[in-house]
């Protein structure tokens, strides 16, 4: 296999240092959000919309319902603005809000589901065009994450895909360091079995 | 499929796979394993970002836009931290003032200042796992449960190495008014944390509880432990520091069922 030809024709990947620089770049963003500057808040938001929208979407979800996620995520995000403070890392505070919008969501989901009739039809799923252009191995790779519990697939969603460090992920997920780590290596160690079981 | 050059794909993997330029091992252990090739290929497809939706965006700018002020950032966790002990001393000594220190002149020195260390050891730490709610991704290096928990074992332990079990002769079962007593001061101070907390950002409302209950318990505690005559173990874990566990319950239960109306409420409303 060629691996230079590959890397070629797929999109380039972001170097961990490249988050860091990223990271602070993103920092600076919030600050002068919460100095009110509409160039910053347009910015911050085109710039890390697309991450959350990853991390709070699920495949088989409609496209719209993750907007809406995404949008009561940033709505949560504007009114806690004030708690964010310049001597903190951003990925952390920003995806803890984003965590628990998902869950929010979660449970809204549930209670309703609840309360619903059985429909002959289920509501097509929409992918609109120019979304969500990930290839067949990336919807089957978002089908193993999701085989995942729930704790250790937000771990790893952070981790890998959004190049956070152990200690973001633990701010982030109000939890420890090592139990970050532990729940990391046991959702790999799973990945690695599901995909040694061709599933 | 050899072993190493697997670890070593793991460990590119759990450099956050980050980077198209892999080791000369791994590259051509990549050459030969589909299924780490497949892997790879996966998540760097994954880890790069798409190009953001203008409209969405758009969208969300102009949803914010119509509030957008300048804010002051919230003080730091540690500073909060040392807002409410500094309401616990001085509440603690307003209330010991007023309510006559007998329990000061029946301890003696080493129960005095043990059981002080004691007191001052869990205001910290309740404060501090208070102060680290108010903001989000907060650094916690101890869960709020196990701080609880850590706390009561080393209190009960305390008691029980300083003070006699049960001095003969003394009332236990009159005693649940001294319970009582630190309900009466818990709760309205419960009240007053939470107006120090108007500005935190509550992302869960029953580990909030929690530790608000907890600190409003712990000055009832201390509030009794300067001013009752009762100074024996049994008495103190049975009708002074059991008062904290229910505080702590109370408040994670008001906190979580408060959260859990408003949800509702916001259901109802299609907010």
């Amino acid at each position: 296999m060629n691996l230079a030809g590959a890397a070629e024709e797929r999109p380039a990947v972001e170097t961990s240092e490249g988050f860091r620089g990223e990271e602070e770049d993103l920092r600076q963003l919030m600050i002068r959000y919460q100095g009110a500057e509409p160039r910053a808040v347009e910015e911050l938001i085109s710039r890390l919309s697309p991450r959350l929208l990853r991390f709070l979407g699920r495949p088989g979800q409609a496209q719209s319902d993750a907007e809406d996620m995404l949008q009561d995520c940033w709505m949560r995000i504007h009114r806690a603005r004030h708690s964010y403070r310049a001597s903190e890392p951003l990925l952390p505070w920003i995806f803890a809000i984003a965590r628990h919008t998902r869950l929010d969501a979660f449970r809204r989901r549930r209670r309703l589901e609840a309360r619903e009739f059985l429909v002959a039809e289920t509501p097509e799923v929409v992918a609109r065009p120019g979304r969500a252009a990930v290839g067949a191995g990336g919807h089957e790779f978002e089908r193993l994450l999701n085989a995942l519990p729930e704790g250790q697939r937000e771990v790893i969603l952070m981790m890998k895909v959004s190049g956070m460090s152990v200690e973001e992920v633990a701010r982030a997920t109000a939890s420890t360091p090592g139990a970050v780590k532990q729940k990391a290596h046991r959702g790999y160690e799973k990945l690695r079995a599901m995909l040694a079981g061709g599933r | 499929m050899s072993g190493e050059a697997c670890r070593q794909i793991d460990a590119e993997f759990d450099r956050r796979f980050g980077r198209t330029e892999l080791a000369e091992q791994a590259r051509a252990h990549m050459a030969e394993c589909p299924r780490c090739t497949k892997l790879y290929g996966w998540v760097a497809e994954k880890t790069t970002a798409p190009a953001g939706d203008t409209e969405l965006s758009r969208r969300i700018v102009a949803q914010i836009a119509p509030s957008l002020t300048p804010v002051k950032p919230i003080a730091s966790p540690a500073a909060f931290a040392g807002r409410v002990i500094g309401l616990i001393l001085l509440l603690t000594g307003v209330l010991v003032a007023a309510m006559g220190g007998a329990g000061i002149a029946v301890m003696d020195r080493v129960e005095f200042v043990g059981i002080s260390a004691v007191l001052a050891a869990g205001a910290i730490l309740f404060s501090l796992t208070l102060g680290r709610q108010t903001t989000p991704g907060a650094r916690r290096r101890i869960p709020t449960w196990t701080a609880m928990l850590l706390f009561s074992i080393t209190a009960a332990a305390g008691i029980l190495l300083l003070f006699p079990w049960h001095a003969e002769g003394a009332p236990l079962t009159l005693s649940w008014q001294c319970a009582l007593r630190e309900l009466t001061i818990a709760v309205p101070a419960a009240a007053l944390f939470w107006v120090l907390l108007r500005k935190a950002v509550v992302l869960s409302p029953a580990g909030m509880g929690a530790s608000v209950g907890a600190v409003a318990g712990l000055l009832g505690v201390a509030v009794l432990q300067f001013t009752c005559v009762y100074q024996e173990a049994l008495h103190l874990l049975l009708w002074h520091w059991s008062v904290l566990a229910v505080t702590s319950g109370g408040g994670a239960l008001v906190a979580w069922g408060t959260a859990r109306v408003r949800r509702r409420d916001d259901m109802a409303t299609g907010s």
